[in-house]
């Protein structure tokens, strides 16, 4: 439990210094592991973990995503869906954001993937709501969850 | 940061890549970072289209997409961090200034520097021993160490570029304090 606090904090500490997010992990999970069982066993399982997670075949959509995001937001498909979004729910209080979770929840009903419709929209909506004036990234943090 | 170096594409993070001068290894690395994705897409296309309509899917094409993947991550890997563009989280940054902006920038270097090295080092010993071990993916009847020994080399060539960075600013630093500004631009 302690192990884990610690491992959580250091994480955060990493990532508020601006470290990147993806080196803080590894730094914690290499460190935790060293700890936690040995510095030998981190030394051997380190490798093929990061020779794994990288050619696993599960993450291969993440890309194919953001590229189908990038075809998206290139044939101005997502000004399309906001313009749709915000006349439908444009006149409420709070219009763009509920647009947002909502043009969010119709790439979630194609790509079925939480962490995948959190990047590309991340990509896509951005310029849109700044069309609109307004940029907020924790709407499209929420949006994120939708899946 | 300059205007003109803030990244248009949406996120409002990083660098424009189109707004600083581009070596040659850099072009070279988006064309084969490109191509590699569009492998990915027309297999995993042709894939699903063998597979559904002609019931006949390609032998192999999950770990050959495993493998594009990998070559995807390793590849973009140099281009990302040359251009700033690791995603950070900014909660606090309003809250660095000065001199400990400075050190957060400068630990978040070293530490940049420290993993890629850790990976390199890793994935380099990691061909070697498959390489030893003739060991061959578990589906097809392909090696395992090529693959390993190109994500050594690349999370290498981030290696130097996180150098080159750090190299740059320690003479932007040093040029600084000496008074004589403009001499200390760092290496691309």
């Amino acid at each position: 439990m302690i192990a884990t606090l610690l491992g959580l904090g250091g994480l955060l500490g990493l990532v508020f210094l601006r470290v990147p997010i993806g080196f803080a992990m590894i730094v914690v999970g290499v460190i935790g592991i060293g700890e936690l069982r040995s510095w030998r066993a981190m030394w051997v399982v380190s490798s093929s973990t990061i020779y794994e997670i990288s050619t696993s075949p599960v993450f291969v959509v993440l890309p194919l995503f953001l590229l189908m995001g990038m075809f998206v937001a290139r044939a101005r498909l997502s000004d399309d869906l906001f313009d749709a979004a915000n006349a439908w729910l444009g006149h409420l209080r709070g219009g763009l954001a509920i647009s947002t979770v909502a043009a969010s929840g119709g790439f979630a009903a194609i790509s079925g993937n939480s962490v995948a419709t959190a990047v590309t929209m991340a990509k896509v909506a951005v310029p849109s709501m700044r069309r609109y004036g307004t940029v907020r990234r924790n709407w499209l943090e929420a949006s994120g969850f939708v899946p | 940061m300059r205007p003109d170096k803030v990244n248009d594409d949406g996120d409002g993070q990083g660098v424009n890549p189109d707004a600083l001068p581009a070596p040659g290894y850099v072009h070279l690395l988006r064309v084969l970072t490109a191509t590699l994705l569009f492998a990915m897409m027309a297999l995993g296309f042709v894939d699903v289209v063998l597979r559904y309509i002609f019931n006949s899917p390609i032998h192999g094409a999950f770990p050959i997409m495993g493998f594009l993947l990998g070559l995807v991550v390793f590849t973009s890997l140099p281009l990302i961090t040359r251009d700033g563009r690791h995603i950070t989280v900014d909660l606090f940054e309003r809250h660095y200034s000065g001199r400990l902006g400075a050190a957060t920038e400068w630990f978040s270097l070293l530490l940049s520097i420290a993993v890629t090295a850790f990976i390199t080092e890793r994935m380099w010993s990691f061909s070697l021993r498959r390489k030893q071990m003739g060991q061959l993916h578990d589906m097809i009847d392909v090696q395992l160490w090529p693959f390993a020994m190109v994500f050594s080399v690349f999370a290498g060539l981030t290696c130097l570029i996180l150098v080159g960075q750090f190299v740059g600013r320690f003479r932007s630093m040093i040029s600084r304090s000496t008074g004589n500004p403009g001499s200390g631009k760092g290496p691309a």
